[in-house]
């Protein structure tokens, strides 16, 4: 019986050898549809190049990042009067190269915003999935500390843990971890509950699944891409966070480049140089501003709901 | 109609419920328990049903809507608990079972639900629906999922090229067949079907039922159909509940219970079933009123307060048990066994 089955499996079954030509089909239709949000395009092909920056920057940044000529401090940009092409963006008050501090700094703001995005989407909708699914005590606990932590302004309490932590780099993202899963739990749980009532989750109970493999096999595949969608607009919201605060000097040190120092460090000559500040804050701008437009293209891609509309 | 199967055994009944009452508790604000904290108010879905379902057989289970039919049919098959009373599957009580038992009792008690769109996970293939159901039996061998999928495709109506596709390429039918695989692919005995072709075009509707009584003979299976339909509850069925506000209040062969209802409910409900024979016109009966809340606790008979056979105080103190009368059984004191009411039905039976 099974040998007969044997030789005709490839038939009956056509593409399940083949999953990730499906994948791959998903992944074009993904790009075609990509192509009929422009905004989103250019949003997302902005971003890649920020990431291409954040990961080659050792090699592409012209001068050091770190140390510069202090006889060369304040210099201008390069099309400005006493400017020069040596620094296209000119030099900051220790006469450090400014583009190669901001293409080095692009690699703090990036690393600290995915970090800080996956963990929080980690914790957040782990905590959601169970207490979606569970209710009950564990539900009220962990929602009404997310009501308290919400509260509080995000930056407040983020200002808040670092003072309490000390500044550096792990600190940093256990912070803007600690605020940042609330929103993803709610998301998280909030979806798991609707999915929950749904009778496909009761058939898999009546099949004898355990609740885990219900949670994770059955839940998550329908609530990752609304998830993923946030994630992508909360990923630009981590970079801002992460410049607030080591603008306010609690979150990356110098001399590490990083954008929001580059700009509280300018402030001092704002009037007699002013590209110290505008040039990181500008960057800033740019790479948040594509996140945002890229996620929320993504968002009318991906989320059912808004879809057809 | 299927009652002259020889495969129904009387004798031993498969399931027996035993006065199971479900009652869902009404979250309260905190301030409002602060308030009065011992008002606590529930919602009366379940309120004491007991019968017994004989292997082989198809019992109807209908009522209207929010009469608790779809929550006893997800008691049984153990997805909700239960407040009191016992539910038995082959004299085991479900409630105490080992978790090695329970699995034994979740192969052989399987669902099929109402909404076809709602039931299959839309991010799964068929393939992996039927895969996942498969494998919660306990078979692993992959050759032998595949052949057994391939099987129960075929089984009920579909091929194989449509493992691939998922559930939102399907029409409801399909994917009430796909439903139906699922639950085959467990090889139960016994199959709650809670209302599953009320969603369902007519036409549809016959290709799922012959499917559906195929499958029964075929693999000796015993339904619970619960329906609101009472035309397909008297085609399938073996013999019929007619619940009425978490109870049932009469239960009895299917052609007997339509030809002869007792219960007035059951009166009023049979005689709403349109028909196109002039001369089989029946009078109908318009009750008064609606279904009571389900909030609160009923004294007495249920229906009391639109019988339109009401015979006096006994209907609102004393709730009527289910007794057997010429074989129904009926939960209405029209029917005690003392006969004392023997005029008043009469008298009743007249006015109709």
């Amino acid at each position: 019986m099974s040998s007969k089955f044997n030789s005709n499996a490839t038939i009956s079954f056509p593409d399940k050898s083949f999953w990730w030509q499906k994948r791959l089909n998903d992944v074009k239709s993904f790009f075609k549809s990509l192509r009929e949000h422009p905004s989103a395009m250019i949003g997302g092909i902005i971003v890649l190049i920020f990431i291409l920056m954040a990961i080659f920057s050792p090699f592409i940044i012209p001068h050091s990042s770190t140390s510069g000529n202090l006889e060369n401090r304040l210099a201008p940009p390069m099309w400005m009067e006493g400017g020069s092409g040596e620094h296209i963006l000119g030099t900051d008050e220790q006469g450090i190269d400014i583009l190669s501090r901001i293409i080095h700094g692009s690699r703090v703001s990036i690393v600290v915003g995915l970090l800080a995005t996956v963990t929080s989407v980690v914790v957040g909708t782990t905590l959601g999935l169970i207490a979606g699914y569970y209710r009950g005590w564990f539900d009220n606990v962990v929602s009404r500390v997310a009501d308290i932590i919400l509260a509080f302004p995000f930056l407040i309490f983020a200002i808040f843990m670092m003072a309490f932590l000390g500044p550096g780099f792990m600190n940093l993202i256990f912070a803007l971890t600690f605020i940042g899963w609330v929103e993803f739990f709610r998301l998280a749980r909030g979806e798991s509950l609707v999915e929950h009532n749904k009778e496909y989750v009761e058939a898999a109970k009546s099949l004898g699944r355990r609740s885990i493999k219900i949670m994770v096999d059955e839940i998550l595949p329908n609530i990752v891409q609304t998830i993923f969608v946030l994630a992508t607009l909360r990923f630009g919201y981590m970079i801002i966070m992460e410049a607030s605060l080591s603008f306010l000097g609690l979150g990356i040190q110098p001399p590490t480049p990083a954008w929001g120092s580059m700009i509280a460090s300018g402030r001092d000559y704002m009037f007699n140089a002013w590209w110290l500040s505008t040039f990181p804050g500008l960057t800033l701008l740019i790479l948040v501003l594509s996140i945002n437009l890229f996620g929320e293209g993504l968002r009318d891609i991906l989320d059912p709901k808004m879809k057809g509309k | 109609m299927l009652t002259d199967t020889p495969v129904v055994n009387r004798e031993e009944p498969i399931l027996k419920l035993r006065d199971v009452k479900k009652y869902y508790k009404i979250k309260r604000s905190l301030l409002e328990r602060m308030v009065s904290p011992n008002k606590d108010s529930h919602v009366y879905a379940v309120d004491g049903v007991s019968f017994d379902v004989y292997s082989g057989e198809t019992l109807g289970l209908v009522g209207e809507s929010g009469c608790g039919k779809s929550t006893l049919g997800r008691t049984i098959v153990n997805l909700h608990g239960i407040t009191e009373g016992k539910i038995l599957f082959k004299n085991q009580d479900i409630h105490q079972m080992s978790t090695k038992q329970m699995d034994e009792f979740r192969r052989q008690v399987q669902i099929i639900f109402q909404n076809p769109y709602a039931s299959l996970n839309p991010r799964k293939t068929v393939y992996e629906i039927l895969k996942v159901a498969v494998e919660c039996r306990g078979v692993t061998d992959k050759n032998a999922i595949d052949e057994e999928i391939r099987q129960l495709v075929e089984r009920v109506g579909l091929s194989v090229k449509h493992l691939d596709q998922y559930p939102h390429q399907f029409s409801g039918g399909q994917r009430q067949r796909i439903g139906i695989a699922r639950a085959l692919a467990m090889k139960p005995r016994f199959i709650v079907a809670d209302e599953p072709v009320s969603a369902l075009d007519v036409s549809v509707q016959a290709q799922i039922l012959n499917l559906m009584e195929e499958l029964k003979e075929e693999l000796n299976l015993t339904y619970l159909f619960i329906a609101h339909d009472l035309s397909v509850v008297y085609h399938v069925s073996d013999r019929v509940a007619v619940m009425y506000l978490g109870q049932v209040v009469e239960l009895a062969e299917t052609k007997e219970l339509f030809q002869n209802p007792k219960h007035p409910y059951t009166k009023a409900l049979l005689s709403s079933i349109p028909s196109i024979e002039p001369s089989h016109q029946r009078e109908r009966i318009i009750l008064e009123g609606t279904v009571p809340t389900p909030m609160e606790k009923q004294e007495g008979c249920v229906f009391k307060n639109r019988c339109f056979m009401k015979i006096g105080g006994i209907c609102d103190k004393v709730r009527p048990e289910l007794t057997t009368v010429n074989g129904h059984q009926v939960a209405c004191h029209l029917y005690r066994k003392d006969g004392v009411n023997e005029k008043a039905v009469d008298r009743h039976q007249l006015q109709l």
